[in-house]
């Protein structure tokens, strides 16, 4: 690409400014300081990379002298493609458009232009001053660095220390051998801890099993100890209860001795008797004081009834009074209703005088009421008022309405006037142009402006070309013209011919070039190969000596060191599983011997409860024997006895309580028989013969029927022995019959004896004597017949008691009886005991044989256990075939065969070792260490021997580099000097079709491509495109010239041809055209607003007149309203002149009179029945006063009053005294009641004394107490054995007495501590196995379900998954390390970047070979080196400045050169960069940069004319600008410069 | 001979470890812990609910030669369970937990057939009369080398089976040479043909394989996979046997599916879609893993456009830790282990190779040590991993195929660094 043309609008000091046909090789600008060079710089930059941003500190270049900011560049890509680059400020660089002839871009198609080049990089490399010259900085730049460096590296080249160390940060993070901190090792310490907490977790299923073994025992020896302990506590239990219940065993033996010693009492005494006694009394006490206040209350009242006294006459009176009372006229409010209703007449009265006044004269009530005052009427009267209330409103508005229109009618003739006026001001215009004229006017303007524009840009045009044309001429130099020019061929066949020519010379030429490079290479490549082989022959003689022995006989030693070390490995396993099983056999030793002695404690112990058992069951064998000693036990149980015995003693206590009753039955009987005679002997006396008959019978009859009672009870009971038998039957109808009897006989003799009463009534004489004896005898016979009821008692008792006896009973034989019953009880008893102790015996002997069973277990247990261990260890031979079976079935070894086999394998393993030892070359004995000693000394000699042989043959293989290296040399150099012939031979060829074509022979075909043929062919173009436009021009003339003679006619002026003034004038005519227009469109509004105000005043004035007329009707409805109005009044007899607001008052003032009369007559009717009934009530108050004899007081109201007060007081003292009467009568009755009750109890106490057979309460309470304290016993006695039953749980209380008699309580104590102990002791055991077990089942349990394996084993399968990522994360890292480190060894060593070695030329020949070539290294920070020519490597920083600078601007021509961007090179700018230079290297320099100019456009900027005429040296087509104040011209002369400026002397310019 | 039906399952490795996994929560731990059981678990629901008349275990119940207690307690739990239903069980132990391994004093329901380490040959009866014999061996250590099924009765040729009982064989075996296996026991199918067995029921191999059809050869795989490499659907076979008819139908039963999703990176342009694919590939998976808990990993794999940016950021540890919440809060669970990068850049390595820059030398140096010894140009750069002592019994050797692949990765590694300069 390069620059063509710069069009500058406005930048710095250049406003409008252009430069075109710049050339395609060197372009010398020569300018002051100051003339705009660097403006120029920078105006390029700017156009192709943007306006600097506007934060940076960069000039902008703003316009100095006018024009807008920016401009365009042209510039001509390789292809010949033109595209112009237009930039304006704006945001991001600006705005910039791209066109060419392929149409518009904007910056996406500037980037394509530019490629890869980069604002920096241009800046830089490409576009240059001084002072980016003299910084190294500049080349620092991370694009330019990038670009210098890494143009044939690729970019990457420069990254490479940082990927490097950022590669070895990332494997130091994942691992290091020997770090901690990695994630590798932090990862591999943590799995290491978990393997091993996993090998300790392993050890806990030993324990699992140990502990299900322990349990069993465990569980064995619990239940042991179960037995043992509920038989003891059962047995404590018993003797607790004994122990519990001995107070109340001692207190019932207590209570029956003391009922014993208690005397019984003599006779019978009533149940309860005392506690009825004591009630009887209370409730005699309580009756006793109740009589004595019923007598109170009866006087109390008596004296109520006296006190009160009663007004009968006014009682008589009541009705009359009560009347009375409730007449109106008795009521206070009578009076002060007639004085409020005389106040209302008298208002009334005024309230009619004044309306009547109000009114006027000639007004009265009659009157009043004559008038008509009806709803109707007020209508009418308001319906009056409005009608002429609205005819008197219309006249008003109509009135008002005609005014207004008055004065709008006055404004619109105002208004229609001045209308007038106005359009009489407004001039006539006349008619306008017609409308075809002003069409063709105003396209002639269009196309005149059109036109002329066209005509111009022709003009211009045409300029163009011909100056483009005459441009290249120039620059073709002297000796061309149009003619020649147009006569050159230029066809396209011309140009395949030259371009094939030129294809042949390019191929020879690169063919020659080729073939120097492969030379030099070869010979290169020769020469380092050469190097190579004696750098390696040196390293085979530096390299230690190898081992003497063959490869195969170390290889052979090594691969036996594997197996030795895995035979120690495994001999170290064994020896550890010796130790194990050793440890084992140890172990299982001493569980031997523990079972040892365990087994022998065990069997001591059995022992031991065996000989127990033996002395217990010998005791129970005596037992049993003692109690076969005993004689035989009665048939009947002890229970039966013992009851038995019971009956007997109650039986004997029965009989005795008979016979005493039997003996005093039989005393009071004679004592009656003695009574009645002695009665009898009275009854002699008494003159009624009958009755002593009757008691006679009476007493027969009582006596047979006691007779017969004896009789019958004597037989029931065996008192009496009779031959024959009662039958049942008889014997009860004699016991029921005998009573009955005897009631009879005793109510006969109490007839006799009232008869005997009434007769010694009679008989006072004998009267004492009788009524004492006859007295003694009710108390004999009454006491007789007490005793009879007792022994009917005890005869039922006896029933009871069970007693049947053969024979009269003796109380001798009960007693014989209970003896005998005794004997067998105690015979019981020492069986009981016999039998206890049998048990006791029994029970002891079956738990010393309890005990024995589980010591027998025990003992065999431990036997079997020490079966197994022998088993286990295979010290029994008799058992060695029978190895316990494991639960899988597999046969476990005895530990001895396992030793034995393990050492055996030991032993082989030793001699293996031994054996492969020696083959290894050890001596044996031999440990891992040796092993890994010798594994080194093998692995040192093997890579000894390796290194040996791989120097050998990296000395063979250079040889044979070197070899195939020096080959090919000689065919290389044949190529090169045939290619060199043919290149000549060529170059001859394109001299002569150059010569035949009219060019000069020498042209080059660069020259004639890049720059003669283009500048031909746009001059020809140029000449063609000049011919077409003056057609153009002569065409757009014509057309002009028609439209000026066509509209001609139609302007008023006459106009000069200039092309201005025809414009000028049609666009004045119709300018002059539209302001005529504007004048009539003025003129008729003002006509139309004039006949509009005319209208408007027509229609003001219709208005007004239509206004009077309807005023006028107005008027004459009001009249007539008024008319009717007055006619009303008149038929309503109402004065004429009334208002119709009047009259409504009136009629208002007529209602208030009507209603006051109104009023004023109600209240004189309403005074009068008042007053009748005042008079009334006073009559009747006389009359009851009379009747009561009492006088008036006061008025009417307060007389009646006092007499109802009194007539209520009389009425409540006649009600109190009846309730005293009543009271009285109730007193009375109670008095009766309490005395009646309080004689009853009295007779019942008497009864009770009487029943108790004693005379007074004193010996009723004695008797009573004796007979509580015998019961009291007894319950006491009961009480005492239903505890003991209770407390010990037993049935039979016999059965218990004889369990508890044997007894001492001592012993018993004794024996419960005794117990107490040992299941203290038991329970010890137990509960410390409990809680044995209980641990060792959780254990167990947690054993069991431990997930601690499963989650160390995921954890360790976590991390090894973790360590695997890792450690291939880091093999990645590692080998990416490994292989960068190859790659750029290869780099640095094959490929120093192209850019650097083609700078090297560069500023070989700038130096004139001082300084043949520049290097870099790939490290941080791409050191550049100078080699100087002796071979040293200099730092750029110790150069001198002119040599830095050289070096610089070498290294960017050596970039230049070898970046080719998009194919396109791009054009160099340099800003005065030879100044420091001294004369020779800038005459150097500056011819390097013209044969650079050869293939590329170079802008070169200087204000030395010295530097301008030594770049353009010999050759004088390279042009010079001159630049000055804003102003670039092409060709300035170069001024003869002074010698001192040039370069003094020297070598001429080096030419390509 | 009235129809029946049986369970066969092997290889149960109770209570093992689940490997290859580089993180864990406690909730997938757990999991984990609990996967083989559940699996054991449904094989005995299996056997319940569709009346097998027994289950038959084809050695390795356990995962080492210690036999796990908790393993073995769970296993004799799930056998009790099939004796309280009336369900009989054959265990063979095989190179996983043979016979010499510790075992704990434990006593094997009513109806549990252990077989030794001589074959054994157990009849099973239906009213009286024996419907099927159930032969079987366990391995006495775990290097057992012999051909087992040579032990096993012959056929006999020409022999009618009507109304015979049907025979069953349960080996733990390596049939057919198979390389990803141990070769232990090995034997060839036809060794088991000329068995008199009619039901091969095999164990060792632990993916679901038919060797062969009347006489049936079968593996059913292992119940519950336990790594990546044992992905996809795992469980046993349910064999119903009517007269000369053997229908077997394998049930999955695994707790726990293991998936490694692959995702071609070529199509997608941008982050968003690829985390869209994958949480696509992810529902998908959940999809077909049928309620169970879902454990993946998802491979990037291709060329694509994102490959930049994926090596470059850390954008694959958030694609992953996105994908697990947002598959967190699923009833089953969703374990999203990595997401592995396999995939490789836009470049054409083939145009690279041949540029004269720094990337085309790294290339050809690494063509030149394919092309040559590539252990021993290797070797060097890894010899601090390889040399450690602590990390040997973790880490194995490299093979070829490793040393190549990760010979491609450093390739990669170093081109990537180099063009972004980090």
């Amino acid at each position: 690409m390069r620059i063509d043309e710069l069009d500058i609008d406005g930048f710095g000091l250049f406003a409008a400014q252009r430069v075109g046909g710049l050339g395609a090789g060197l372009n010398v600008f020569l300018g002051d300081n100051e003339a705009g060079k660097s403006t120029l710089l920078a105006y390029i930059r700017t156009m192709l990379f943007g306006f600097p941003d506007g934060r940076s500190r960069e000039n902008t270049y703003p316009p100095l002298n006018g024009g807008s900011h920016g401009g365009r560049l042209l510039v001509v890509t390789e292809d010949g493609a033109r595209h112009l680059i237009e930039r304006s400020p704006g945001p991001r660089g600006g705005t910039v458009t791209v066109s060419g002839t392929d149409g518009l871009g904007g910056p996406e198609r500037l980037r394509e232009l530019l490629g890869t080049l980069t604002r920096d990089l241009f800046r830089n490399v490409y576009a240059f001053s001084l002072s980016e010259l003299q910084s190294f900085e500049t080349l620092q730049n991370d694009d330019v660095r990038a670009a210098l460096y890494g143009a044939s590296a690729g970019a990457s080249i420069l990254a490479l220390p940082r990927v490097q160390k950022e590669i070895g940060r990332r494997l130091d993070d994942i691992f290091k051998p020997q770090g901690i901190n990695p994630a590798l090792n932090q990862r591999l310490a943590e799995y290491e801890r978990v393997s091993r907490q996993l090998e300790n977790a392993w050890g806990t299923l030993d324990r699992y099993n140990a502990i299900a073994s322990r349990v069993v025992l465990i569980d064995l020896r619990l239940t042991a100890l179960k037995g043992e302990i509920d038989a003891a506590t059962s047995t404590l239990a018993q003797r607790r209860t004994i122990l519990r219940i001995w107070p109340t065993w001692q207190d019932l033996l207590s209570a029956e001795q003391r009922l014993l010693d208690v005397p019984p009492p003599p006779v019978t005494f009533p149940e309860d008797g005392l506690a009825r006694m004591q009630a009887l009394t209370t409730r005699r006490d309580t009756l006793h004081e109740r009589r004595i206040s019923d007598r109170e209350a009866v006087a109390h009242s008596e004296e109520a009834v006296q006190r009160i006294r009663v007004d009968e006459r006014l009682l008589a009176a009541g009705e009359a009074i009560e009347r009375l009372a409730s007449r109106p006229a008795s009521r206070p409010e009578h009076q002060k209703q007639i004085e409020r209703i005389r106040a209302e007449l008298a208002d009334a009265g005024n309230r009619l005088a004044g309306t009547l006044a109000e009114l006027g004269d000639g007004w009265h009530a009659e009157r009043l009421r004559r008038i008509e005052r009806s709803l109707f009427t007020r209508e009418s009267i308001r319906k009056h008022e409005s009608a002429l209330g609205v005819a008197a409103d219309r006249v008003k508005n109509v009135t008002a309405q005609l005014g207004a229109l008055e004065q709008t009618r006055a404004k619109v003739a105002r208004e229609s006037a001045d209308r007038l006026v106005e359009l009489e001001r407004l001039p006539d215009p006349g008619p306008g142009p017609t409308s075809e004229a002003r069409a063709l006017l105003a396209r002639a303007k269009d196309d005149l402006h059109r036109l002329d524009s066209q005509i111009d840009d022709a003009k211009r045009r045409n300029d163009d070309e011909r100056a483009g044309f005459e441009r290249i001429l120039k620059s073709l130099g002297p000796g061309w013209n149009e003619q020649r020019i147009r006569s050159i061929d230029l066809s396209s066949a011309t140009q395949a011919s030259l371009d094939e020519l030129e294809g042949r010379i390019d191929g020879a030429e690169r063919e020659v070039s080729e073939a120097r490079r492969l030379l030099a290479a070869a010979e290169a490549r020769a020469a380092s190969e050469r190097d190579a082989h004696a750098e390696a022959q040196r390293a085979l003689e530096r390299a230690p000596e190898p081992p003497s022995d063959p490869r195969e006989v170390l290889d052979g030693r090594r691969e036996r060191l594997a197996p030795l070390r895995r035979l120690l490995q495994r001999r170290l396993q064994t020896r550890s599983a010796i130790d194990g099983t050793r440890a084992r056999v140890q172990e299982v030793r001493d569980r031997l011997t523990n079972g040892e002695s365990e087994c022998n404690a065990a069997k001591a112990a059995a022992e031991a409860a065996a000989t127990r058992a033996l002395a217990a069951e010998r005791a129970h064998r005596e037992a049993i024997e003692e109690l076969d000693r005993l004689p035989a036990v009665p048939d009947r149980s002890r229970v039966d006895l013992e009851r038995y015995a019971a009956k007997l003693r109650e039986r004997r206590r029965l009989l005795e309580d008979f016979s005493r009753v039997e003996e005093s039955h039989r005393q009071q009987r004679e004592r009656l028989d003695d009574l009645d005679r002695g009665i009898a002997g009275l009854a002699d006396v008494a003159p009624a013969a009958g009755s002593a008959w009757i008691a006679g019978i009476g007493a027969a009859l009582a006596f047979l029927a006691t007779g017969t009672l004896a009789m019958t009870l004597a037989i029931d009971h065996g008192l009496l022995h009779l031959p024959w038998e009662l039958p049942a039957e008889t014997r009860s109808i004699v016991l029921f019959s005998a009573p009955s009897l005897l009631l009879l006989g005793v109510g006969l003799i109490f007839f006799r004896y009232a008869s005997t009463r009434r007769v010694a009534a009679s008989h006072s004489l004998a009267r004492p004597n009788r009524e004492s004896l006859e007295a003694q005898r009710s108390s004999v016979a009454a006491r007789a017949s007490g005793l009879a009821a007792e022994r009917q008692t005890l005869v039922a008792g006896l029933r009871a008691a069970g007693v049947e006896i053969e024979g009269k009973l003796r109380v001798a034989d009960v007693d014989g009886e209970i003896d005998r019953t005794q004997n067998a009880l105690a015979l019981h008893a020492a069986h009981g005991t016999g039998v206890a102790a049998e048990r006791a015996a029994r029970i002891r002997l079956e738990d010393v044989r309890a005990t024995l069973v589980p010591l027998d277990a025990r003992a065999e247990e431990a036997a079997r256990a020490i079966e197994r261990l022998r088993q286990l260890l295979g010290d029994d031979a008799g058992h060695a075939g029978a190895a316990p079976p494991s639960i899988s079935g597999a046969p476990a070894k005895p530990l001895h065969e396992e030793l034995a086999r393990l050492e055996a394998e030991l032993a082989a393993l030793d001699r293996e070792i031994e054996r492969v030892a020696r083959d290894a070359g050890l001596k044996p004995p031999v440990t891992p260490e040796d092993v890994d000693a010798q594994e080194a000394s093998l692995q040192a000699a093997l890579s000894r021997l390796d290194r040996h042989s791989m120097l050998a043959a990296q000395v063979g293989a250079a040889e044979r580099r070197l070899a195939e290296a020096s080959a090919p040399l000689s065919d290389i150099r044949e190529r090169a000097a045939l290619a060199d012939r043919e290149l000549a031979r060529t170059r001859g060829g394109w001299g002569e079709r150059v010569a035949a074509m009219g060019f000069p022979r020498e042209v080059g075909a660069k020259t004639l491509r890049s720059f003669l043929l283009p500048e031909l062919r746009s001059a020809q173009e140029h000449l063609a495109r000049l011919a077409g436009t003056e057609l153009t021009r002569s065409d757009l003339r014509n057309e002009r010239m028609t439209i000026e003679r066509q509209i001609q006619p139609l302007l008023v002026q006459t106009v000069g041809k200039a092309a201005g003034e025809l414009q000028a004038a049609v666009e004045r005519q119709l300018e002059e055209w539209r302001r005529g227009d504007e004048a009539r469109s003025e003129r008729a509004t003002a006509l139309r607003r004039g006949e509009e105000a005319m209208k408007r005043e027509r229609e003001a004035k219709a208005s007004l007149d239509e206004a009077t007329a309807t005023l006028n009707v107005a008027r004459t409805a009001h009249a007539d309203a008024l008319g009717e109005w007055q006619g009303w009044l008149a038929s309503n007899l109402l004065p004429a002149d009334l208002s119709p607001d009047t009259a409504l008052d009136a009629l208002q003032r007529i209602t208030t009179g009507i209603e006051a009369s109104s009023r004023a007559e109600r209240a004189s009717q309403s005074l009068a029945s008042l007053e009748a009934e005042l008079s009334a009530a006073d009559r009747e108050c006389a009359a009851v006063l009379d009747a009561i004899a009492a006088t008036s007081e006061g008025p009417l109201p307060s007389t009646i009053d006092r007499l109802m007060s009194r007539l209520i007081a009389a009425r409540n003292d006649a009600a109190q005294r009846s309730q005293a009467e009543d009271a009285l009568a109730t007193a009375r009755s109670g008095l009766t009641t309490s005395t009646q009750l309080v004689e009853s109890v009295e007779a019942e106490i008497r009864r009770l004394l009487d029943q108790a057979g004693v005379e007074d309460k004193e010996e009723f309470r004695r008797r009573g107490r004796l007979v509580g304290e015998r019961s009291a016993l007894r319950e006491e006695a009961r009480q005492l054995e239903r505890t003991l039953l209770q407390g010990t749980g037993a049935i039979d209380l016999g059965e218990l007495r004889g369990q508890l008699s044997p007894l001492q309580r001592d012993d018993v104590a004794v024996e419960v501590e005794r117990l107490e102990a040992e299941i203290a002791e038991r329970e010890t055991e137990r509960d410390s196995l409990f809680g044995e077990r209980a641990e060792l089942v959780a254990e167990k349990a947690r054993l069991a379900s431990s997930s601690e394996i499963a989650e160390l084993r995921a954890r360790q399968e976590v991390l090894r998954a973790e360590i695997g990522t890792l450690a291939r994360e880091w093999s990645r890292f590692a080998i990416a390390q490994h292989l960068l480190e190859e790659a750029k060894r290869r780099f640095e060593r094959e490929r120093q970047p192209r850019v650097l070695k083609d700078a090297g030329e560069y500023l070989t020949l700038m130096t004139a070979g001082r300084y043949p070539s520049v290097r870099a290294t790939l490290d941080e920070g791409g050191e550049l080196e100078v080699l100087t020519a002796e071979g040293s490597s200099v730092s750029p920083t110790v150069l001198s400045r002119g040599t830095q600078e050289q070096l610089y601007l070498a290294l960017r021509f050596g970039y230049i050169a070898n970046h080719q961007l998009n194919d396109e090179t791009m054009p160099v700018v340099m800003d005065e960069v030879l100044v420091n230079f001294d004369p020779v290297r800038a005459t150097r320099a500056a011819a390097t940069i013209r044969r650079f100019a050869e293939t590329r456009q170079i802008l070169f900027f200087t204000c030395h004319p010295w530097v301008a005429q030594l770049l353009r040296g010999e050759d004088s087509r390279v042009p010079i600008w001159e630049v000055d104040k804003g102003a670039v011209a092409r060709d300035a002369v170069v001024k003869s410069t002074p010698g001192a400026l040039l370069p003094s002397s020297g070598d001429g310019p080096m030419g390509a | 001979m009235p129809p029946f039906s049986f369970v066969h399952a092997a290889d149960l490795h109770l209570d093992s470890p689940f490997t290859g996994l580089t993180a864990t929560t406690p909730d997938l731990a757990r999991r984990l812990q609990s996967a083989t059981f559940d699996a054991f678990d449904r094989i005995v629901s299996l056997c319940i609910e569709r009346r097998a008349r027994f289950l038959l275990v084809a050695g390795d119940v356990y995962d080492g030669a210690d036999r796990s207690l908790r393993a073995q307690l769970r296993f004799r739990d799930g056998l009790a369970r099939l004796a309280s239903e009336g369900i009989g069980s054959f265990v063979a132990h095989g190179n996983h937990d043979a016979l010499d391994g510790w075992s704990s004093a434990i006593e094997w329901p009513d109806g549990t057939t252990i077989f030794g380490a001589a074959l054994s040959t157990v009849p099973v009866r239906h009213d009286g009369a024996p419907v099927a014999t159930v032969s079987g061996i366990s391995y006495p250590s775990r290097h057992e080398q012999r051909n087992l099924a040579e032990l096993f009765p012959r056929a006999e040729r020409g022999m009618a089976r009507h109304d015979l009982p049907f025979r069953i064989g349960v080996l733990h075996t390596n049939c057919g040479g198979n390389l990803e296996h141990y070769a232990y026991a090995p034997c060839d199918v036809d060794d088991l043909l000329e068995g008199a067995v009619d039901y091969w029921a095999l164990g060792h191999v632990h993916t679901h394989k038919v060797l062969h059809e009347a006489p049936h050869v079968m593996y059913p795989g292992n119940p519950q996979g336990r790594h990546f490499g044992e992905s996809g659907p795992r469980g046993c076979l349910l064999v119903a046997v009517d007269g000369p008819r053997i229908a077997t139908d394998f049930v999955p039963v695994d707790a726990v599916r293991w998936e490694v999703l692959d995702l071609d990176i070529a199509p997608l342009e941008t982050i968003d879609a690829l985390d869209t694919a994958i949480l696509r590939a992810i529902e998908d998976a959940v999809e077909a893993a049928d309620r169970r808990d879902l454990i993946c990993r998802i491979g990037l794999v291709g060329r694509g456009p994102l490959y930049r940016d994926l090596r470059r950021t850390n954008h694959v540890e958030q694609l992953r830790d996105r994908a697990r919440e947002m598959f967190a809060e699923r009833s089953h669970m969703v374990w999203v282990d990595e997401i592995v990068l396999d995939c490789q850049p836009e470049i054409d390595v083939a145009t690279r190779r041949r540029s004269q820059d720094l990337g085309g030398e790294i290339l050809r140096a690494a063509d030149e040590w394919r092309a040559g010894d590539l252990r021993a140009a290797i070797q060097p750069a890894l010899e601090p991993l390889l040399s450690s002592r602590r990390l040997e019994k973790l880490l194995t050797d490299p093979d070829a195929a490793e040393l190549e692949r990760l010979l491609g990765e450093a390739e990669l590694v170093c081109l990537d660094k180099l063009e972004t300069g980090e």
